[in-house]
């Protein structure tokens, strides 16, 4: 197994960390925070972010530091950093141990960012369910603010910066950008029409940024060590490292830190161990539910980016879903979409009536009920969603069931044929009740 | 006067559309606007986007992705409701992808659509049907089990049918968005979405029907119609709302004749095609079953049923028994105001030329006199801005008004320009707190002058005077201006505020807003024209507006609301004392006596006959008085719709038809003047008061001997216009900039002005009793409205809940208003409300006669306006072992 | 003239020739006039006699009132009247469904269009009376010839009972909501213990 260097669980790696104010500093933490407010102008920040070509963690990698110069130089009402911490991608936990463990050197992210962009406020939108992440943070923020590294007048800039937390109710779609901005100003969580975007119209209207935890948590280290190195991490599209939340059929599943370009074996045999039981590979998912499937003979593809895509599929999260022999594809898929018809908004119409229907569709072919028309309409249901819904989440569910009914469609038409699932036998009889 | 329909839809992106941009649609080249959006924009080409959730009066929200076009260089599919043109741009919206999307789109919509077409009201004016017939296949394959949510009611007048929902939360953006309600939203998510209100509750709203109107699809029908009819059965009809000032186009529905359902046009009218309570459901009292139908004597206590040529000959034979009597002024007539510009013409041609008499008013004289008379005197004309200057403004300044309850739809306007951004500057005493959903303008202002009960008239002054000290505009003729600052000036705000309770800066604040704004439009309603000194207040507001510069010209002006369809028509017809039609001045020897004064002088015995049409002064004046009047005529002639206490009096009885049963123009309180069209027959046997008016003057004609008399034989009300229009030519086009500034100079000239403070009146014990007007109620013919009496059918006292406590009374207790003035009392049950002023109570004035009895009345001295609408009033509790059930 | 066409001119020839197939007939031919009303003629099976309402299994009828037969009637002999039931709220029906058989050609067009197969040409065609008011039939008359007709009825339709399940539970609180009424629960103030 290589040793890779840790950028964002180094401190945490360390026995005794407690992720508290004072053990932070002595990792030499708000260092670079000090730094930016001394010595950098916001355009020196964003520049130093676009240079190291740290690209967004939470699933679309969009390039950070662009991100930051879309907001209007010369605007005068407030700006806000909107911080997503609503994670709900099934299979992914990273940012929860993020928060929960070393929630300083986000912090510390997000007052870089805020000094970059002009804003004086920022959000943390947490996952509701993560009561703990929402403690520590809260706790983390008094903290900070007692030390004054935090709140007003830091390091006796004159830079105020005040950190709000906000819980969510329990809803995945409120993890789209647009709908969290919505979640955030009280009203129902739905994805605005875009454009405009956040950066010109956000959170109030005003011009708002929104990151993922994740690329907050690397903005500290790029200050503090430079672009260039950050950018001689990873890939030369997608630099640093990445935090890969391995789960399913493997030996060890846990977060793995790695650099960007480690290929998917390296990840599950030698990370998480191999499969449980040393049975067959027989699926992986390597971006969260959203992404689309990868069969056995494509994990030798490096995990960055732009080389997922080029597959067909998308690194997303890099929640990594391992799926072994004993899987039934169709049951999968089933599986999948139930989370994500359950989690529809029902704004609009392909998402909200083609998720239901794509789910009654496969519950149909898993029970053994399919017929043989099944697999070409699944495939129209899907290419009427794709592309055209008001948000990504709509792209998103459609992933799983085209990549699946692209690698196994053998396996499918086996469920129509044999009026069964092979694999599970008894689900025929589970359907009746 | 005629607003093109098409600037007044969607004020947002259209605002700005001077320069043209040309695009290509289907191949064909078209220009539209720049900014536009796209799917406005193709119909220019002659090109539909089929679409649910667009619609012009609400801002765009993309989600039922039925209007996805192909825009070349744009990777994916567009929606064409978010689209703004641009210059260039090649769109298709035929294409295969496009037809294919629009196919899916509505195979998914048609998936778990019930087919219950032949049971839906919506059915044959559903966009999904049409859409549906166009863009789908024959056949479904959908084999899977369909949703079904459990049938609802939402409310007594609106249906819930979910399952038909597209849930293109029209009706959601429509409360939120136009009404500024906010009642309904969207609960529970993907295809379980389900529109509903807070918490599962019964719609508690004010029922406006926007959003059964605005539902593509059948998903909110009314209840009131609900399966009476097809919609390819009914008959539509344009006509004007007969309910209040506000002038709304209606679109009345119905089979034969019964009227079943009303409507209006997206965009079409002063309305725009928004509708109130009264508008959208009180259609009931049109085909009452109450009406009057034939005509009736009362002759030595008998009642009989009699013929109209009866009726005719015995009106037109008593008439001029009187008149060779007791000479031509010993007959008065009185006109509703409900009754349009023809009818009032008409009847004041009977009064004045066929008859002789110069005794005709109208029941503006109730109160909306004051504003027209005012507003006449001062600029010359009653016309001095729009509906389209309010959404314009950006500053409003309304006065003494609760517009969402007594003009909805100018209240809507109110809300559009506050969304806008305008600033809104209320003045009552209503508290600003909003009660749960219904919109309450005092909630939604920048300022809130929050006046003590009643002191109108020295808030006004306290305004004034806080003018002076931001600099009077130049335009005010310095005459008056000097005349004013001298007046003031004795006045310090320490009084002023030991008056109204308003400190100096919220004069100052409020004033500097007002003066300071590039357009400010005031609307002024009942609180000051209908209340004590309700004329000379009305100067006062005049001339405060001339002072800050905010009258006369492009975008400033006043509006005083009225309450009653046509008062400004009525009026200007000249069916008033004072006026002549076309508002000139009448001076007649002897002196036309008001409303108030024929009551008078038939108690005296000096009026023999009076004519009342429409009007009830039994109900509006001093019972006892009036009643002794009335019994002391000769001949009492009264036409009405329904039976009332005033026409038990009559001799004779004529029964008249609706406004749905006549056509006839109608001005509102713009002055506006719009035709309304007959959509049915009469009901019964009753006749166009007009026609009865033409038939009546040829009667008594036959054999009279007057000199001056013209033919009065019309043979439709178009005749009457065309006459009556002639006879108020020049006073039409009166509200140029110059002949205002003109009139203001020579009000200037000759002004007494006259600056009192009231006197603060100590409450001891004592609560201040309001009528007025509910949202669900006009009037008192709303009361035969089924509709509207689902939603409020009895009177009760609204009192604020802090005094509710203080005074430990519940909810719908009963309470007993006495009077210490005339020691009459009353029992009525309470209402709770946050926004009703603190120590002040209000009674709708739509219902029981009694409450009318504690009120003090008294008289204008110029205008002649009684006043009887507010006063002290003694709340006791109703010991519980009184209480009656129900 | 030949004396041969004199001859039959003379004897009425075509007369006799005529009266040759009558004899023919009336002597050899078998009988071809019905004893209408003694005997009745049996009838086609696409006879488009008078049009009656169905009922279904249960009794109740079919019809939900939604006037398509009055829209497709060429000869506007049908008037629906319909309303919301009193018993089962949201439930269409027609109050009272006039069907005037002296107006109707019998084209069976009402049929075509009924949604729920509510009307149907039944084979009856007796509609001879002495009163002309008595052809203008109410839905009574309508079910009531229905029933002669069609003696075998369709099974009602099972969902549309269960929907209003929620109107019968409710219906002794006067006012039908779907759920519970709000409660007014005071909120309660930050900082109170």
């Amino acid at each position: 197994m290589a040793d890779y260097e840790l950028i964002l669980f180094k401190n945490m790696a360390k026995t005794g960390y407690d992720g508290s104010l004072k053990a932070y500093q002595q990792e030499g933490g708000y260092a670079a925070l000090k730094r930016v407010l001394s010595d950098f102008s916001p355009a020196d920040v964003i520049d130093e972010v676009k240079k190291s070509g740290l690209r967004g963690r939470g699933g679309a990698g969009f390039p950070a530091g662009l991100k930051w110069s879309f907001i209007p130089k010369d605007y005068k009402g407030p700006r806000y950093l909107c911080c997503n911490a609503d994670e709900s991608e099934p299979g992914t936990y990273k940012d929860r141990q993020l928060m929960e463990r070393d929630p300083h050197q986000m912090l510390e992210g997000m007052a870089i960012c805020c000094y970059a962009i002009g804003a004086q406020k920022a959000y943390i939108y947490i996952r509701g369910e993560f009561d703990l992440g929402a403690e520590i943070l809260n706790d983390a923020i008094d903290e900070a603010c007692t030390a004054k590294v935090l709140g007003k007048d830091i390091f006796g800039s004159g830079f105020n910066l005040e950190i709000v937390v906000h819980r969510g109710a329990g809803a995945y779609i409120c993890g789209e950008e647009t709908a969290l901005l919505e979640s955030i100003e009280g009203k129902r969580g739905k994805p605005r029409i875009k454009p405009p975007f956040p950066a010109i119209h956000g959170l109030y209207q005003e011009p708002t940024v929104i990151n993922n935890v994740e690329t907050l948590a690397n903005i500290p280290h790029i200050i503090n060590k430079g672009a260039s190195w950050f950018a001689g991490i990873g890939t030369e599209k997608s630099t640093g490292t990445k935090i890969y939340s391995v789960s399913g059929h493997v030996k060890r599943p846990g977060n793995f830190e790695a650099p960007m370009g480690v290929t998917l074996r390296e990840i599950i045999y030698d990370f998480a161990g191999g499969i449980k039981g040393d049975k067959q590979l027989k699926a992986v998912i390597p971006g969260g539910a959203s992404a689309p499937f990868m069969t056995p003979e494509q994990i030798d593809t490096p995990m960055d980016f732009d080389s997922i895509k080029a597959i067909g599929s998308m690194l997303g999260s890099a929640a990594i879903t391992v799926m072994d022999e004993t899987t039934c594809i169709v049951w999968a898929a089933m599986n999948l979409m139930e989370f994500f018809h359950h989690e529809s908004c029902g704004q609009c119409t392909p998402c909200r009536e083609g998720s239901a229907w794509i789910l009654q569709i496969l519950r149909r072919i898993e029970n053994g009920l399919g017929e043989e028309t099944d697999l070409a309409l699944l495939e129209e249901l899907c290419g009427r969603i794709g592309g055209n819904t008001v948000c990504a989440f709509g792209d998103a569910e459609i992933g799983p069931i085209l990549s699946t009914i692209k690698h196994f469609r053998a396996e499918y038409e086996n469920h129509i044929r044999e009026k069964c699932c092979p694999l599970r036998p008894k689900a025929r009889l589970a359907m009746a009740h | 006067m005629s607003f093109a329909s098409e600037s007044t839809l969607g004020d947002g992106p259209l605002k700005t559309m001077s320069e043209l941009v040309t695009f290509k649609v289907n191949d064909i080249e078209v220009s539209a606007p720049k900014g536009m959006l796209l799917i406005e924009a193709v119909k220019k080409a002659g090109v539909e986007i089929p679409h649910f959730c667009y619609h012009p009066r609400l801002k765009p929200d993309a989600n039922c992705r039925m209007c996805l076009v192909e825009i070349e260089k744009m990777p994916k599919l567009q929606t064409a409701c978010t689209m703004p043109v641009a210059e260039g741009m090649v769109v298709q919206t035929t294409s295969d992808s496009v037809v294919a999307s629009q196919n899916g789109v509505m195979e998914y919509l048609l998936g778990n659509h019930p087919l219950d077409c032949p049971e839906c009201d919506q059915g044959g004016e559903c966009q999904l049907q049409d859409f549906g017939h166009q863009h789908s296949k024959l056949g479904s394959r959908f084999l899977e089990q369909k949703r079904v949510f459990p049938k609802e009611y939402f409310g007594p007048l609106v249906e819930k049918e979910m399952n038909r929902c597209v849930s293109c939360l029209r009706c959601v953006r429509y409360c939120d968005e136009v009404m500024g309600v906010t009642a309904l939203g969207s609960f529970d998510r993907g295809n379980g979405t389900q529109i509903g209100t807070f918490a599962h509750g019964e719609l508690d709203c004010e029922y406006c029907g926007g959003c059964i109107q605005i539902c593509p699809v059948g998903a909110l029908t009314s209840r009131l119609s609900m399966y009476e009819n097809r919609t390819w059965q009914l008959k539509k009809t344009d006509t004007i709302c007969n309910y209040c000032g506000d002038g709304c186009s209606l679109i009345l529905e119905g089979v034969k004749d019964d009227i079943t359902r009303v409507s209006s046009e997206t965009g079409a009218g002063r309305n725009r095609g928004d509708l109130c309570a009264r508008g959208f459901f009180g259609y009931g009292a049109i085909n009452h079953k109450d009406r009057l139908s034939r005509p009736r004597l009362n002759t030595k206590g008998r009642t009989l049923e009699v013929t109209w040529d009866w009726a005719f000959n015995k009106a037109a034979e008593d008439l001029k028994k009187i008149v060779a009597q007791h000479g031509p002024d010993a007959v008065g007539g009185v006109i509703s105001t409900h009754c349009s510009n023809e009818e009032a013409y008409l009847f004041q041609k009977l009064m004045r030329e066929v008859i002789g008499t110069p005794h005709v008013d109208s029941t503006a004289r109730y109160g909306y006199i004051n504003a027209l008379s005012a507003l006449n005197e001062v600029f010359g004309t009653a016309r001095l801005s729009h509906y389209e200057d309010i959404r314009s403004a950006d500053v409003l300044l309304v006065v003494g008004a609760d517009m969402a309850e007594s003009n909805p739809i100018a209240g809507i306007q109110v809300k559009d320009a506050v969304r806008a951004g305008a600033q809104l500057i209320t003045l009552d005493a209503s508290s600003p707190e909003r009660d749960t959903y219904y919109s309450h303008l005092p909630s939604l202002a920048t300022q809130h002058l929050n006046i003590r009960f009643g002191t109108e008239q020295s808030a006004i002054i306290g305004l004034v005077k806080a003018l002076f000290d931001k600099g009077i505009a130049s335009s005010a003729p310095r005459k008056l201006v000097n005349q004013i600052k001298k007046k003031v000036a004795v006045i310090s705000f320490a009084e002023i505020e030991a008056t109204t309770g308003l400190t100096e800066n919220s004069y100052r604040r409020a004033a500097q807003t007002y003066a300071g704004a590039e357009h400010a439009v005031m609307i002024v309603g009942r609180g000051v024209i209908q209340s004590e000194g309700g004329y000379q207040n009305m100067l006062r507001l005049e001339e405060l507006s001339i002072l800050a510069g905010q009258v006369g010209r492009e975008g400033a002006g006043i509006l005083p609301l009225a309450s009653e369809n046509n008062a400004f028509g009525v009026v200007e017809s000249g069916a008033s004392s004072e006026y002549l039609p076309g508002l000139k001045r009448q001076e007649a020897k002897p002196k036309a006596l008001t409303l108030l004064e024929m009551i008078d002088a038939a108690a005296e015995g000096k009026l023999k006959a009076l004519y009342l049409v429409g009007a009830d002064p039994l109900r509006n004046l001093p019972q006892k008085k009036v009643a002794d009047a009335l019994s002391n005529l000769d001949l009492l002639i009264c036409q009405d719709l329904f039976p009332t206490e005033t026409n038990a009096h009559a001799h004779i009885l004529l029964p008249a038809a609706s406004f749905a049963e006549k056509s006839g123009h109608y001005t509102n309180h713009e002055g506006v003047v719009q035709k309304g069209h007959q959509a049915i027959e009469p009901v019964g046997g009753a006749k166009p008061d007009w026609m009865i008016f033409s038939i009546l003057s040829n009667k008594i004609k036959e054999e009279t001997t007057l000199p001056y008399f013209k033919l009065v034989g019309y043979r439709s009300a178009d005749e009457v216009w065309k006459e009556a229009v002639m006879a108020m030519p020049n006073d039409w086009q009166q509200n140029s900039k110059e002949a205002i500034s003109r009139h203001v100079a020579a009000y200037a000239e000759h002004a007494e002005i006259q600056y009192a403070l009231q006197t603060p009146r100590a409450s001891n014990g004592v609560m201040d009793l309001q009528l007025g007007q509910n949202r669900y109620h006009a009037g008192t013919t709303s009361r035969y409205a089924e509709g509207l009496n689902r939603l409020l059918d009895c009177e009760c006292v609204v009192i604020h809940p802090d005094d509710a406590e203080a005074l430990q009374l519940e909810e719908g207790e009963r309470v007993r208003l006495s009077s210490h003035l005339s020691g009459a009392s009353v029992e009525l049950p309470i209402q709770l409300s946050q926004k009703q002023g603190r120590g002040a109570l209000f009674v709708p004035e739509h219902f029981g006669l009694s409450v009318k009895g504690l009120l003090p009345l008294t008289i204008d001295r110029e205008s002649k306006v009684p006043y009887g609408d507010r006063g002290p009033v003694k709340l006791s509790k109703v010991a519980a072992s009184t209480q009656v059930k129900g | 003239m030949t004396g041969k066409e004199l001859f039959k001119k003379a004897v009425f020839y075509e007369i006799l020739q005529g009266l040759g197939l009558t004899f023919k007939h009336m002597l050899f031919g078998k009988t071809m006039t019905e004893q209408y009303p003694r005997e009745k003629p049996s009838l086609p099976d696409g006879w488009r006699g008078a049009i009656v309402q169905l009922r279904y299994d249960d009794g109740s009828e079919k019809c939900v009132g939604c006037a398509l037969c009055e829209a497709a009637c060429p000869s506007h002999c049908i008037t629906v009247e319909s309303a919301e039931r009193e018993d089962m709220p949201q439930k269409r029906y027609s109050k009272r469904y006039t069907l005037d058989m002296t107006r109707c050609v019998f084209c069976g067009f009402c049929v075509q269009a009924c949604p729920v197969t509510a009307l149907a040409s039944s084979k009856e065609y007796e509609l001879a009376t002495t009163d002309k008011r008595e052809l203008i039939m109410e839905m009574d008359d309508l079910l009531k010839l229905g029933d002669k007709y069609f003696p075998i009825r369709e099974k009602r339709p099972q969902y549309t009972e269960d929907r209003f399940n929620f109107f019968k539970q409710n219906k002794a609180s006067g006012f039908p909501v779907a759920h519970v009424p709000v409660v007014n629960v005071p909120i309660a103030k930050k900082g109170a213990a």
